[in-house]
């Protein structure tokens, strides 16, 4: 392989890079064009380890510190401005960001509402406005499990003490990731891990992060332990619901592979998922969250995009539904087999099963976090279609809005609809991908 | 290559030619009026047969001060098929029924890109770099890339 030996395309990345503290929108616009350049330039970029200390530098500043400045003195709050995309600033007029850590605020308060009764105001950076005050009782639209979770401590310094190790956390899991890859997949590697869906993740730490790390820690890292496996797959199902659909991949692959003790395991888990989701009355209420059409510049979901094509044409969502199914067959008999990943395995088959039961439903962006576990795999050789195609679809999600700049009201207030083509190209790799591995596993254990 | 560079100039010229006739016969645009924080409202037009509408797609139908409200003449139907379905269906017919090489791909999906940028999108008041095609244009650039590499 050829190797550059002006190295421009180092000193490109990090110029870029830069861009992330200084305005994030600008930010994408840019990694958006270099992503494209790298896919198609020939030669090989030789990443030095001077320049990788550097990226580090980089990713650690952008995880960690610059989210955690303005929490320090609040004349850093321009700070968490600039590193928002305009998705996340307060629609009507107000171009202020969400609060920080948001989520995380909300779902300690939700906790902090099943021992005592009182008031809390969220911080920060929309003081002003009064609605901000919550009062309890309060509930997070997440599973049952957590009105069992007491804590009586400080709502806000619990936010920094979790917020602090979760970035930490997050910041070690892109090290042990990018850690097998050199050149080109390096670069891309770490583009996708400060992509929008992840930066939106680490805005609002949403309860998500925590079943990435579940996932991550004692799927990937402890995954060949079964018993493990499926008792950590519960606990999150327990905290949201849609990781079951990893616990009902692992009984179809067991049944396909004639493993029938660790059928009935998956099949006793699944049960029980079922049965904790029909119990409690607040579970139904998360499901709603499911099926309820969010801004299409935030989400994704093949029945969220149903539901605005049926208020722009007028026809039925079941009928759009139907047409989207189309669009992604279509898709499916032009992508040729040779061009996507074969590369894997039982877990990671099971991350994009979990992907395409989110896809047919209605998602924030946020949850794309667990496609980075899919970058091992879809790098494992050269760079593929299933690479391409997930890359492009993580940087448009959230959408790339920098131009809208003033008039993104206008799309925060839901008059124009983004049919984003890339999210159904990227469902047809996986489904196409899923149901050529689940064949051959048919076919081969039959024979 | 010269006819490229021909049927490219004939082109761009028809785009300035049609942008010259908005600009007399549409009105205000909304980047011409637009003042900060005004709300903006779409009035939904229904073009049927009449092309003068379907040409001042964007254009500023009124601007009330005192409410702060700019309203837009706007068809959220046109708009979704002009900037978005549009790219699908060439991107189909490119890779189905017409063999070119990178470089052409390249060429036809900015070209028609900015086109549509230009009528639709800059008229109206969004910069010429905007999200929905550009998104849409990259995504199809990569993937008709690659594929083609395969033929």
């Amino acid at each position: 392989m050829k190797i550059s030996k002006l190295n421009s395309p180092i000193y490109a990345f990090l110029g870029i890079m830069s861009l992330l503290f200084l305005n994030y929108d600008l930010f994408v616009a840019t990694a958006l064009f270099f992503i494209l350049f790298l896919f198609f330039v020939k030669y090989e970029i030789e990443v030095t380890k001077i320049f990788k200390t550097l990226t580090y530098i980089y990713v650690f500043l952008f995880f960690t510190v610059v989210r955690l400045l303005p929490i320090i003195n609040k004349n850093y709050l321009p700070m968490w401005n600039r590193i928002a995309q305009q998705n996340y600033l307060i629609g009507d007029g107000y171009f202020l960001s969400e609060d920080i850590f948001l989520d995380l605020q909300l779902t300690l308060f939700s906790m902090s509402c099943n021992t005592n009764q009182f008031t809390y105001k969220i911080r920060y950076s929309s003081d002003y406005l009064n609605t901000k005050i919550l009062t309890c009782p309060y509930e997070t639209p997440y599973g049952h499990v957590l009105n069992f979770i007491k804590i009586n401590e400080n709502i806000w310094e619990s936010t920094i003490i979790v917020g602090t190790t979760l970035l930490f956390l997050f910041f070690l899991v892109y090290l042990d990731i990018v850690k097998n890859f050199e050149g080109k997949k390096f670069i891309l590697c770490t583009l996708l891990f400060v992509s929008p869906p992840v930066n939106f993740l680490l805005f609002r730490l949403n309860i998500d992060i925590f079943i990435f790390f579940i996932i991550y820690l004692f799927i990937f890292k402890l995954g060949d332990k079964f018993l493990i496996k499926t008792t950590a797959l519960f606990v999150t199902t327990l905290l949201k619901f849609y990781t079951i659909s990893i616990i009902f991949f692992d009984l179809v692959y067991n049944i396909l592979l004639k493993r029938y003790r660790y059928s009935l395991t998956s099949a006793a888990i699944f049960i029980a998922s079922i049965s904790y989701l029909l119990f409690f009355d607040s579970n139904t209420d998360f499901l709603d969250w499911f099926n309820k059409p969010i801004e299409s510049n935030l989400n994704f979901g093949i029945f969220n995009d149903a539901l605005y094509l049926s208020e722009i044409f007028g026809v039925s969502w079941f009928i759009n539904f139907c047409c989207l199914a189309l669009l992604i067959l279509g898709f499916t008999f032009i992508i040729p087999e040779s061009k996507i990943s074969h590369n894997l395995n039982e877990n990671e088959l099971g991350i994009m099963t979990l992907f395409l039961t989110m896809a047919i439903f209605s998602n924030f962006d946020y949850r794309l976090v667990f496609l980075l576990l899919l970058i091992k795999p879809f790098l494992f050789k050269k760079i593929n279609l299933s690479f391409i195609s997930m890359t492009i679809f993580m940087y448009t999600s959230p959408s790339l809005l920098h131009a809208y700049e003033e008039y993104y009201k206008i799309v925060r207030n839901d008059e124009i609809f983004f049919l984003d083509f890339s999210f159904y190209f990227f469902i047809a790799i996986c489904s196409k991908t899923l149901w050529i591995k689940l064949f051959n596993l048919r076919f081969s254990s039959t024979n | 290559m010269k006819k490229h560079v021909l049927i490219s100039t004939v082109l761009v010229s028809l785009v300035l030619v049609i942008l010259e006739y908005l600009k007399g016969s549409c009105g205000d645009y909304l980047q011409d009026v637009y003042v900060s924080d005004f709300q903006i409202y779409f009035q939904q037009s229904y073009f049927k047969f009449d092309f003068n509408n379907l040409l001042c797609h964007g254009s500023v139908l009124n601007v009330d001060i005192e409410n702060e409200v700019v309203t837009v003449l706007f068809n959220t139907k046109f708009y979704l098929i002009a900037s978005q379905i549009f790219l699908l269906m060439l991107f189909i017919v490119q890779i189905k029924f017409v063999i070119f090489d990178t470089k052409k791909v390249i060429f036809l999906y900015i070209f028609l890109s900015f086109l549509v940028q230009i009528i639709f999108n800059l008229n109206f008041g969004i910069n010429l770099l905007n999200e929905l095609s550009i998104q849409q244009l990259i995504f199809f650039i990569s993937i008709g890339v690659f594929l083609n590499e395969n033929k």
